[in-house]
């Protein structure tokens, strides 16, 4: 029987080595597709869910992938109690030589002693442990070994110190190991198997760990026979009240020599199933997917908004844009142009002469400046626009929890900024209908200036008539105009002509004014439709790609879970 | 209480003592009426925030006032009472085996079943019975007369009279402080602050516990007056662990504390041999049957306990420092969210972000058609005629105005709820906010419903208040007034298209229509004049909004009313409590 210490490399190097994809012998296929599951969930979590979880799923699969890697011939076992429970005891009492040192001062132990029964592939396991070199030991050769030793082949023994004693550096320690180990061995004795400080700092806290728990009564010989099941009753009460489901207890007594050997027997088991490492990597993947339920609803996500409030938002953009504003001053706009062309001059000039207060006022100019006013539409309120995007994700993120529904509503907002800009650019590609001018708008206007000469001559005429038909001024160079009789018809066709244009004129702004209404309905249809579209864009489809993100994030909760 | 009150049954021999020699009976009224006061101080706030050191704070608050309730007023009120000595330890290390053996009868049940001692049992001489049965000590907790029932609950004293024990000492059993039964560490640390010696019974297993320590640093700055006993001792390992723990009580600081050692031994009818405790027996006889010793003992508890408040109850006032520090943060938060949302809205309103959509499209229609020159009229003179001018074109008058009123409203709404929002962002970042927000709190994120009925109103009044401005203050110039009389509706809707900013948004100006109705008004108005209303229409809009987003935020001020965070004035109540002690001592 020799030991030796382990080489700081062993032959087998350390990392790189992939994780073993499927493992029957360990079952961690199972485990390494709920670790994928698990990978997806902090990818779709980050920037959504508290940063505290996703931090510790990633330390997870950080550890998981790192023991994964490393030897899964070997079981790491750890030895960890309070002060003077008698671990070092144990752990001699197993190794059968006096590798850690014990004694009657507290606290004894202060590093962390390991002991390696089969080298193959340990060397990269205990450096990842990072455990003191001056501390391991190993049990090296299967051959010169007794047979109850070989049973023992790929077990990893750590001797941790207590985690209760005034020193805060032990307790550090333990946390380390027992977040890292295959197989937790808490070791009590009749005096402090009750203690707050195992039961409140660990035992609760890996209650779900029970499969791979191991609760050792030691120093039961301190007990009277009689004494011992009272104990360990009690003691099972005690952790089944804390939840660890069906709790494995083995008493020991490291003075008598047959009192270690249930606790053997249990290690002997362990190591042979090889199972304890993706157990424990299970049961932590277990305990950590049970904190992401409460950011996975209930309730099936719908896939995205539904139709009313589709229709409630392109409504409500709508009238950010202000749409049928806009409509209506190209109706005015429309029917202003139309005014210059199929308006009757006349009554334009008529208009111009009245007094107009611009001009007194030295002003003008405005009036054509303010005629120009119509640049068209341009943007939307952001105020409309925001209060649009409120509304538009509240019946989706109903039955989201908490940070999902933050996430859905920002989703629905991210591009609220640009939504007014894109909004303006969709309503002035509806505008074209508008700027063009009919052909018969010129024909009225050749018409109506025809009809102002038509005036213009008859005016002319009925003079030409008064100066020579009827005072006689001088000789008319033709009967025409000599003819005073001809006035009344002459001021007839006048008044006709007059009367004509100013028919034409309303005949024809009505027709423009019914144009225009036309004009103004189907545009306002077409920013409907190009509003629709821009919402489609900026607005529902991230809130469907965060939905999306949320529905997939449920299933891998799921998949977690399973 | 006045003073010499109290007098108490079977203590007349002692009677005549108060415990810190030198204290006349007012001093007594006034420190009584001192303690009370910091008493009723500590009882009059809570600790509401999780702070880092909340905790401590939360327990060290309970503790001082217990502590006061449980031990310092009675002490002062009955100075001649009996010594109380209470055993506490850890789990498992004997003190119900001690209590029986110093008892000599099985008082207290021992056994191997952790935690054994689940109700405390106070042994005292048969003269003090009543006193400690119906006595001020420990006034929260409920009296069994003894001996022990088979079943009690756990806040129950149980009084035991033995003869073995000499008057003037009583013996306390109390709960372990390290077992996972929570209630027995609160009750420990309860009997331990209302110990007159406080005897610490630990085992050789144990005595590196790091709970043993934090409950020896407890009670040493609680001035409790210390005992140590290490007990179930292995036969032959005993020097070697006695030295070390010695070592380390003088590590620790209580290295002047007595110390007694008991072996691991056969335990008989749940007692030791006799032999195993007589040291401690007859150390705690010895001080309590000395009247002068005994008191001495009693006087340095005490003055050790109202020594400590020098520094606890301080200590406690910096935790509601900074309790109220959160407090102001968090009212900061709101302040600030508010007051940016505030400046971004000033700002809106005046670059010309809200001539947009429907409000550009409706001036465009207003003032394109010619309907904005209409509102200004050739002055005839004939007051009638005007005003059947003024109906003839209102409804792109109107249509302008009620795009500018809900253009300004909803830019207003989507500010506060941009404000709100904010708000809550910031406390969920803030340490103490999420607290405050996981509070059932309705539409803390969301603008108040009520908000939008009275933006509107603000908005509408704000337009009458323009249109008043244009009527009172807009005095047309002179050579203008002769010729020209306008329409005040269509003159307001003007001003306030200029004021939001028209001309200097690069669009409009792209436009060419720079400035318009900053000319049309300069041209009617002059420039002064106009000057002068479009800062008070400004101010007028600002602080209308400015009232509506302080309701707002009022919201926040009551949550966190409602939370219950102490104010500024605790501390300083705290301080002056500690003072007025000092000055009654």
């Amino acid at each position: 029987m020799t030991t030796s210490a382990i080489p700081a490399k062993s032959p087998a190097g350390t990392g790189g080595i992939p994780i073993p994809a499927t493992d029957a012998l360990d079952g961690a296929a199972g485990l390494t597709d709920r670790l994928d599951r698990l990978d997806q969930l902090v990818e779709l979590g980050s920037g959504r869910l508290d940063a505290p979880i996703l931090a510790e799923a990633a330390v997870l699969l950080d550890r998981a992938g790192q023991r994964l890697r490393l030897s899964g011939e070997h079981t790491v076992v750890t030895l960890a109690g309070g002060t003077g429970s008698g671990k070092s005891s144990l752990f001699n009492a197993i190794c059968g030589l006096e590798l850690s040192p014990t004694g009657v001062r507290r606290p004894m132990t202060s590093k962390a002693h390991a002991c390696v029964w089969g080298l193959d592939g340990a060397g990269p396991l205990l450096d990842w442990l990072d455990v003191d070199k001056r501390h391991r030991y190993a049990r090296a050769s299967a051959l010169d070994l007794e047979r109850a030793d070989s049973s023992l082949q790929g077990l990893v023994l750590l001797d941790l110190p207590d985690h209760d004693s005034i020193q805060a550096l032990h307790r550090a320690e333990v946390d380390r190991f027992v977040t890292i180990a295959d197989l937790l061995v808490w070791v009590v004795d009749p005096q402090k198997y009750a203690d707050a400080a195992l039961h409140r700092n660990y035992i609760v806290p890996f209650a779900r760990h029970a499969g791979v728990t191991l609760i050792v009564l030691n120093q039961v010989d301190k007990l009277q026979p009689a004494e011992v099941d009272d104990c360990v009753a009690d003691l099972r009460r005690l952790l089944e009240a804390e939840g660890l489901a069906d709790p494995r207890i083995v008493t020991t007594s490291a003075v008598s020599e047959e009192g270690v050997a249930g606790f053997r027997r249990v290690l002997v088991d362990t190591v042979a199933a090889r199972r304890a490492r993706s157990e424990r990597l299970t049961a932590d993947v277990d305990k950590l997917s049970e904190r992401f339920v409460e950011f996975r609803g209930a309730a099936e996500p719908p896939a995205g908004v539904d139709e009313a409030r589709r229709t409630e938002l392109v409504q409500a953009l709508t009238d950010a844009a202000g749409a049928p504003a806009v409509a209506e001053a190209m109706e005015s706009a429309y029917e202003l142009r139309a005014a210059d062309f199929v308006g009757w001059p006349v009554s334009a000039l008529i208009t111009r002469l009245r007094s107009d207060p611009l001009r007194r006022m030295r002003l003008t100019e405005l009036r054509d400046e303010l005629r120009g006013a119509f640049t068209g539409p341009i943007g939307a309120q952001q105020g409309d626009v925001d209060t649009a995007l409120q509304g538009v994700t509240d019946g989706v993120v109903a039955d989201l929890p908490g940070p999902w529904a933050r996430s859905v509503r920002a989703a629905a907002r991210s591009q609220s900024a640009e939504l007014p800009e894109a909004l303006g650019e969709a309503l002035k590609e509806a505008l074209p209908t508008f700027n063009q001018i009919p052909r018969w708008w010129w024909l009225v206007k050749t018409w109506q200036y025809f009809l102002v000469l038509v005036s213009i001559l008859g005016v002319a005429w009925i003079g030409l008539l008064l100066v020579y038909g009827l005072f006689e001024v001088a000789d008319a160079p033709t009967s025409m105009v000599g003819e005073a009789g001809l006035i009344p018809y002459v001021a007839i066709l006048v008044i006709c002509t007059l009367g004509m244009g100013a028919l034409t004129s309303s005949a024809c702004r009505n027709m423009v004014a019914l144009q225009s209404a036309k004009h103004g309905e189907r545009m306002e249809q077409h920013m409907r439709e190009r509003i629709a579209v821009v919402a489609e864009e900026k607005v529902l489809t991230p809130v469907a790609a965060e939905l999306d993100a949320y529905a997939r994030f449920r299933d891998n909760v799921e998949a977690v879970r399973s | 209480m006045p003073p010499g009150a109290v007098d108490l049954s079977g203590t007349e021999a002692l009677s005549g003592r108060r415990p810190v020699s030198g204290r006349g009976p007012v001093h007594k009224g006034e420190l009584t009426r001192a303690l009370t006061g910091l008493r009723d101080q500590l009882g009059a706030f809570e600790l509401v925030l999780d702070v880092p050191g909340v905790e401590e704070a939360r327990a060290a608050q309970l503790d001082i006032k217990a502590q006061l309730d449980d031990y310092v007023l009675p002490r002062i009120q009955a100075a001649s009472a009996p010594m109380l000595v209470v055993l506490g330890g850890s789990t498992g290390a004997g003190k119900s085996t001690l209590v029986n053996t110093l008892v000599g009868a099985r008082v207290s049940a021992t056994g191997v079943l952790r935690p054994t001692t689940s109700s405390p049992i106070l042994v005292c001489h048969p003269d003090h019975n009543d006193w400690f049965l119906e006595g001020p000590l420990l006034p929260g907790m409920g009296r069994v007369p003894g001996p022990a029932p088979d079943a009690i609950a756990g806040d129950q004293l149980v009084i035991i009279p033995s003869e073995a024990l000499p008057p003037g000492l009583a013996l306390l059993d109390s709960p372990d402080f390290d077992s996972v039964f929570e209630d027995h560490f609160e009750f420990a640390t309860k009997l331990m602050a209302a110990a007159d010696l406080w005897l610490c019974v630990t085992t050789a297993a144990r005595y590196a516990d790091a709970q043993v320590w934090q409950m020896l640093q407890r009670a040493k700055d609680n001035g409790a007056t210390i005992g140590v006993v290490l007990s179930r001792v292995p036969q032959g390992a005993g020097s070697e662990v006695v030295d070390h723990f010695a070592e380390m009580l003088t590590e620790h600081g209580v290295g002047d504390a007595r110390r007694f050692t008991i072996p691991e031994t056969k335990i008989e009818d749940s007692r030791l041999p006799e032999e195993a405790a007589e040291d401690v027996r007859a150390w705690l006889v010895g001080v309590a049957e000395n009247a002068e010793d005994r008191e001495i003992v009693i006087g340095d508890t005490l003055g050790g306990v109202l020594d400590s408040l020098r520094i606890r109850v301080p200590e406690l006032a910096k935790q509601v420092e900074v309790q109220v520090e959160q407090r102001a943060e968090l009212a900061q938060e709101v302040e600030a969210a508010y007051g940016t949302a505030l400046a971004e809205l000033d700002e809106d309103t005046r670059n010309g972000s809200l001539l947009r959509g429907e409000v550009l499209a409706r001036w465009q229609d207003f003032a394109g058609t010619g309907d904005l020159l209409r509102a200004l009229h050739v002055q005839r003179g004939r007051p009638g005629r005007r005003s059947s001018r003024r109906r003839r074109s209102p409804a792109r008058v109107r249509a302008l105005k009620s795009a500018l009123r809900s253009g300004l409203e909803s830019l207003i709404i989507a500010s506060a709820e941009h404000a709100a929002e904010q708000v809550l962002v910031r406390w969920r970042a803030h340490p103490a906010g999420g607290q405050v927000l996981a509070r059932p709190a309705i539409g803390l994120g969301h603008a108040s419903p009520e908000l939008s009925r009275r933006v509107t109103r603000a908005v509408s009044s704000w337009q009458d208040h323009v249109q008043e401005l244009i009527r009172t203050e807009g005095v047309t110039k002179r050579s203008v007034a002769k010729l020209v009389s306008f329409d005040e509706e269509a003159l307001s809707l003007v001003l306030m298209i200029g004021l939001l900013g028209y001309g200097t948004s690069d669009v409009a100006v792209e436009g060419g229509t720079s400035a318009v109705p900053q000319r049309l008004l300069k041209a009617l108005f002059g420039a002064e004049s106009l000057r002068g209303m479009g800062a008070k229409a400004r101010a007028d809009l600002r602080s209308r909004i400015g009232m509506l987003f302080d309701e707002e935020a009022l919201r926040y001020g009551q949550v966190l009313d409602a939370a219950g965070i102490p104010d500024e004035t605790t501390p300083v109540q705290l301080y002056q409590a500690t003072y007025n002690l000092e000055v009654a001592r």
